[in-house]
């Protein structure tokens, strides 16, 4: 199995970082008691785009022939990243005051890690 | 006494929210890759797969049990909380003290590691929560 490199890899790099910025606000939200604003949603509306934008590119490299190294492993994360913007929506939505920004600052990091994880896995070898 | 509320503590409202939200990030990524492991290719590593599994249920239980809030749920929680911090520390040392053992990672070697440390603090701020939660339960009643 080759290593090939990341389909946009400083794409994906910018939506982790713009994740990370805004786990960075939502928890000053937290800290400040302030549910999550509307805004923040169009931010996070912003990153689903980034995030399909990205899953497009990888899903075009593979039909052009180069596979992720674990194909498997890939989907899962990408299907996972992909659900998980709206997701925390509805779950930190649902909770009004600073629980909520809370809860969308954890999923911001998750998010983050899973962007960084999905670009190990098409990448291969690190997955011990 | 004046206060009998069903015995339901609402856990998936304020900070209960953020606990059983990381949980089930943990129970879902737990058990999709435990499964992975376990049909692909367990032969390379069954210790290491297996704790995987495990982990992987202790998570979805520990999940479901919180997500409940039942008191007897709750306490259910907090057993399964205590066995997963146990878990991490026994397969954490065990997987530096003999790195033979553990040719592929689980979630909770070296002390996982490979889940930023999440999996050993986890299950501490989990305790911390339901130690909270059963406080600010049984505030009112001890006023008196």
């Amino acid at each position: 199995m080759s290593v090939s490199t990341f389909p946009a890899a400083q794409f994906a790099a910018i939506v982790m970082y713009a994740a990370l910025v805004l786990a960075a606000i939502f928890v000053v939200l937290a800290i400040a008691k302030k549910s999550v604003p509307t805004w923040a949603m169009v931010v996070l509306g912003v990153l689903e785009l980034g995030l399909v934008a990205v899953a497009v590119q990888c899903l075009r490299t593979w039909s052009q022939g180069t596979p992720p190294a674990e194909p498997f492993v890939f989907v899962c994360y990408l299907i996972v990243c992909l659900v998980l913007p709206p997701g925390m929506i509805v779950w930190a939505k649902g909770e009004p005051g600073r629980w909520g920004s809370g809860a969308a600052a954890v999923a911001c990091v998750v998010l983050a890690v899973l962007i960084i994880r999905v670009t190990q896995v098409w990448v291969g070898g690190i997955v011990q | 006494m004046s206060d009998s509320t069903q015995g339901n503590i609402v856990t998936h409202r304020g900070p209960g929210r953020v606990v059983i939200g990381v949980y089930a990030v943990f129970a879902l990524a737990a058990t999709a890759r435990a499964l992975f492991q376990l049909a692909t290719k367990f032969s390379d590593a069954p210790i290491a797969y297996s704790l995987s599994a495990f982990a992987a249920l202790i998570y979805v239980a520990i999940t479901v049990l919180l997500w409940r809030g039942t008191t007897s749920s709750l306490r259910m929680a907090r057993n399964f909380i205590i066995v997963e911090l146990v878990g991490v520390i026994i397969v954490g040392a065990w997987s530096f003290l003999d790195p033979a053992a553990f040719p592929r990672a689980t979630v909770w070697s070296h002390f996982g590691e490979g889940y930023g440390f999440i999996p050993l603090i986890l299950p501490i701020v989990g305790l911390f929560y339901l130690r909270r939660t059963k406080g600010a339960d049984s505030k009112d009643p001890s006023v008196s």
